[in-house]
């Protein structure tokens, strides 16, 4: 059954969290959108139409990912110490990296870091010939070393530099090497501080006002080269991109498109869509997640990364194997698995025990992602599931409405009867626990909304085995999602497949991760547009990120009809 | 490694592992009686935040006497502070008046470090002001090695937004996470001890550094005022770096600090909460102190709405947010009250760790370090099932230098519950004339606990 968004609104009007409803549709979100998008709005234009001010671009600090992807590509496969965290807003990374500084104690860990690494990218002068353009024969070669830093340089920092910028750092190596008289440690270490710089650790994407573009800020052709390498790949642009830069091609749409193709055929494309899902599902927390052993003794290391490898080996599946209908993730039985995914389940052992894909049996409860191990693992607590967690993913990451947490001075302890001190215990089924904050008006809130639709999974235990019963409990997973009911996991996977802000959900939830900010609301449009080439591309995720990088928004850094917000203390 | 000189390193035994002890503030550093410093400034204080999540009960952390003295005795959950009640300020019936924005737990969080809410928006779940420790280091630590403290932390565990895991704030989008690697605090400290040979590299550094430097400053140019912002902290890293490679050239002469792979080397894994590790960074951090190589610090012992599991308090791999703070545990709910007033318990004897050794250090004359320092402890919630604003666990512990009088039990009624970090602020910065913002806003200190 297909639902209708009158039907959606209907349930959950005020608790809308995104943006790119269809246009016409969007009655019911109507205030909601206007209170959880950044947006100026309603002021007047010079020609009278309204014109809403946003934020201008900020420095986009390379995300953990980012970073190690990068000083990889740059020197090897090299060892990298841990960097300062990250910080989540929006449910991205990518978003915090936009707005969090960088501790100055964060400085200095990544200077150690990367003294660690340029050392052993170096310590090998004939490997390391392939990480720069020329090796100097001996430390009065400078040349040479100009040469090195100048095309090291223009990869790390995205550009090329500037002449003062060279000789800022051909003097380090200089230096070094007039103290040590060896002319590798005197390129190691211009190359250490290379990536040190801000112009390495921050993308910095902040466009120029362009005049014949209405006062656009539009993004020059060396940020649009980082713009699509971090968007596509989740790291920093290779040489091609870059020369495509340096020739102006990516200021034309028909640049951009070509590099996009390419950029998309590269094996490199997977690592930006595993990024995004990544964060998006918040893989994170599987290495805060832990089962009690006692009742869990099957969790373990080697589970919780096939699990993952599980739900990014379906993702690259849909994406790159065989592209096709992204929302097949929602309600598919194809799955990937080892032996030991393969218990959890129920399927047959096979040797060689290697990931592989199989399919579950039609008539099994499991389906699709919410039917994953990991993202069932991830949502659940050490001991027991969690509906309230469950419904929450569902709620926040498939369909963008917000959940308000709970008050202060609730009681949030589950009604736990279990008997009479010293009698035998009374059990109960999780359904039942939780009845009372739906019965309460102020916990019934957000519970109505996340309950029901995890107590769906609760055939599922906490590491996402599949169970007939709960402590020996029957287990109703019927309910109902906006109005239309469901009898188990394997219907609710159905209707969150055709849910109709599926689409939207997906289409804000990029826009967000890639722009590093809340969507704003004149961005509309381009949701709106980019929803269309998704539908016309029978839903293909690969099509979504290429219609993304090539839409003409992706090149100006705030959307038309829009002003930036006045900045006392900017440049 | 240079000799060390033999005065300067206080051999001990601890747990059968040979350690040095922390040092006495260094003679050369004081005047002759050791009351100010050599050029005749008064001594400095030390500051620490000691956080802990999911709040307590009341009933067991709050003592049921008020009063001064002999009239009080530590609660069931401050037994294990017994010991240190000379030093001890306990403060009850406070109230969080600040309206919240989003979870519970990061905005009382919040409004106990920096007086106001946490922000909204595309702010959700930060701060809007800078947190104590980070108006007491202008003031108090600027010419350390650290100048805005050091941060560490012992459970890595709950989330990854800003109030998830920081308790130190220079301001909004601006944290200071902690460190979770006793072996990196100890490798930094080391390397400013003056116990190592100079290093040649260092010069090398601090031109690389130089030249970072200003790449940043021509960046900064052409940025908005946010990102002005944090490429200033930016440029303070820089300057920090400079700052401590001058130190290790200079060659202080603060001893060896303890080296936790060597005293501890059983003591878990990074982000694990064990005794072991709070003992490790309990050895740094008195250290640090005591030799002045910072007079700020945080200590996150676990974070607001804590999910990690508190298994050597016997509590299983259950969650202590979830399995006991609300009562969720398969035995229970008596069961999981019961265990989490262990798990506070657990949490008051790993905080005396730290206490033993600030109290054997010592520090000046006829004086130690929980003398000359204060210790803000606090927490996200009071009530833990209810996630009540009021009695959000506030401990003030030691003199500050004589700032506060110590061994009171003191009930603020309704009282704005900024009043106590403010009051911390003042024994540090008497200028200071409020604190917090909008309902958490104060201008008065609380004149009963101080000296």
């Amino acid at each position: 059954m297909r639902l209708t968004l009158a039907m959606v609104m209907g349930t959950l009007s005020g608790c809308y969290a995104g943006l790119g409803l269809p246009d016409g549709d969007g009655d019911g979100g109507e205030g909601a959108a206007a209170e959880t998008t950044t947006s100026g709005g309603g002021s007047e234009g010079s020609g009278g139409e309204a014109v809403g001010e946003v934020d201008p671009p900020t420095l986009r600090r390379l995300t953990r990912v980012e970073f190690s992807n990068s000083v990889k590509d740059l020197l090897g496969p090299v060892t990298l110490g841990p960097v300062e965290v990250d910080t989540e807003a929006e449910g991205f990374f990518s978003v915090g990296a936009a707005q969090v500084a960088l501790s100055p104690a964060g400085v200095g860990v990544y200077e150690l870091a990367l003294d660690v690494a340029t050392s052993e990218a170096f310590a090998d002068p004939a490997a390391a010939t392939a990480l720069v353009a020329c090796m100097p024969a001996s430390r009065a070669d400078s040349d040479c070393i100009r040469e090195s830093i100048a095309a090291f340089g223009r990869r790390a920092w995205r550009r090329p530099l500037t002449a003062a910028e060279v000789d800022r750092y051909l003097a380090i190596a200089a230096d070094v090497g007039e103290q040590t008289g060896d002319e590798v440690a005197a390129l190691r270490h211009a190359i250490w501080g290379l990536l040190q710089s801000p112009n390495f650790l921050y993308r910095v994407e902040l466009g120029t006002t362009s005049e014949e573009d209405g006062g656009r800020l539009k993004f020059s052709a060396w940020e649009m080269a980082s713009r699509l390498s971090f968007t596509l790949w989740a790291t920093t642009p290779d040489d091609t991109l870059l020369d495509a830069a340096q020739s102006d091609d990516l200021s034309t749409s028909e640049g951009i498109r070509a590099q996009a193709t390419r950029l998309l055929a590269d094996p490199r494309a997977r690592q930006g869509v595993r990024n995004f899902v990544a964060e998006l599902y918040g893989f994170w927390r599987l290495g805060e997640k832990d089962k009690d052993p006692a009742l869990y003794p099957g969790w373990t290391p080697t589970l919780k990364e096939v699990m993952r490898a599980d739900l990014l080996a379906r993702v690259e599946d849909v994406v790159f194997d065989e592209p096709r209908d992204v929302f097949e993730l929602y309600d598919s039985k194809r799955v990937f698995v080892n032996n030991e995914l393969a218990r959890s389940y129920g399927l047959p052992e096979v040797e060689p025990d290697v990931l592989r894909p199989d399919t579950l049996p039609e008539s099994d409860a499991r389906r699709g992602l919410i039917g994953s191990a990991l993202i069932l693992s991830l949502n659940s607590l050490p001991q027991r599931t969690s509906a309230t967690q469950r419904g929450l993913f569902i709620i926040d990451k498939l369909l963008c409405m917000s959940v308000p947490p709970p008050p202060p001075n609730v009681d949030t302890a589950l009604d736990d009867d279990d008997g009479v001190p010293g009698g035998p215990p009374v059990h109960r089924t999780l359904r039942e626990k939780l009845e009372p904050h739906r019965e309460n008006q102020e916990c019934a809130v957000c519970h109505n909304l996340t309950d029901p639709i995890g107590l769906a999974l609760e055939h599922f235990d906490t590491m996402g085995r599949y169970r007939e019963t709960d402590l020996g409990l029957a287990i109703d997973a019927s309910g109902e999602l906006d109005g239309v009911p469901f009898a188990d996991a394997d219907e609710l996977a159905g209707i969150l497949r055709d849910h109709p802000r599926a689409a939207s959900c997906l289409v804000d939830k990029l826009q967000t991760y890639v722009a590093g900010r809340r969507t704003f609301s004149e961005e509309r449009e381009m949701a709106d547009q980019l929803m269309q080439a998704l539908e016309a591309a029978d839903n293909r995720f690969d099509e979504l990120l290429y219609a993304l990088v090539t839409h003409d928004d992706f090149r100006f850094a705030n959307p038309r009809n829009t002003a930036l917000r006045a900045d006392e203390d900017g440049p | 490694m240079k000799s060390i000189p033999r005065r300067t390193v206080l051999r001990g035994l601890l747990g059968g592992a040979a350690i040095s002890l922390p040092l006495p503030r260094l003679a050369g550093m004081l005047n002759g009686n050791g009351t100010a410093y050599a050029d005749g400034r008064p001594l400095r204080p030390r500051y620490l935040t000691w956080f802990f999540g999911n709040g307590a009960y009341p009933e067991h952390w709050i003592p049921s006497e008020i009063g001064v003295d002999d009239a009080w005795m530590p609660s069931p959950a401050l037994a294990s502070l017994a010991e240190f009640k000379p030093w001890l300020t306990v403060l009850s019936g406070h109230n969080v008046p600040v309206q919240g924005v989003g979870a519970v737990h990061k905005w009382v969080a919040a409004a106990m470090l920096t007086g106001a809410t946490a922000g909204g928006g595309a702010n959700v779940g930060d701060v809007l002001l800078p947190s104590l420790d980070q108006l007491i280091a202008p003031v108090n630590n600027a010419d350390t090695a650290f100048p805005r403290g050091v941060h560490v932390g012992i459970s890595n565990v709950t989330g990854a937004g800003a109030l998830d895991f920081n308790v130190s704030f220079n301001g909004p989008n601006a944290p200071n996470p902690p460190i979770y690697s006793p072996t990196a605090l100890f490798t930094s400290l080391l390397a400013l001890s003056g116990t190592l040979d100079p290093d040649p590299s260092l010069l090398r550094r601090k031109k690389i550094l130089d030249a970072v430097r200003e790449d940043a400053k021509e960046l900064r140019v052409r940025l908005g005022s946010a990102d002005k912002q944090r490429i200033d902290l930016h440029l303070e890293g820089l300057d920090q770096l400079q700052a401590q490679i001058n130190a290790s050239l200079e060659g202080a002469d603060c001893g060896v600090p303890v080296d936790p792979d060597v005293a501890y080397p059983d003591r878990g894994e990074d982000g694990v909460i064990t005794r072991a590790r709070c003992q490790a960074f309990a050895d740094l951090i008195a250290y640090a102190f005591s030799c002045e190589l910072t007079r700020v610090a945080t200590h996150v012992f676990s974070c607001s709405a804590c999910h990690a599991p508190y298994e050597e308090a016997g509590l299983g791999p259950g969650t202590f947010h979830e399995d006991y703070g609300h009562l969720s545990h398969p035995m229970g709910e008596e069961y999981a009250r019961q265990g989490f007033n262990t798990g506070v318990e657990y949490t008051m004897g790993c905080f005396a760790e730290l206490l033993k050794r600030f109290r054997d250090t010592p520090d000046g004359a006829d004086s130690n370090l929980l003398d000359n320092s204060a210790i803000y402890v606090t927490s996200c919630v009071g009530h833990p099932e209810y996630h009540s604003r009021r009695n959000a666990p506030a401990l003030i512990v030691g003199k500050a230098g004589g700032a506060f009088r110590g061994n009171i039990h003191h009930a603020m009624g309704d009282e704005n519950a900024s009043k106590i970090p403010f009051t911390v602020v003042r024994a540090f910065d008497p200028g200071a004339t409020s604190f917090g913002a909008d309902e958490g806003l104060v201008t008065e200190a609380i004149p009963e606990i101080l000296a």
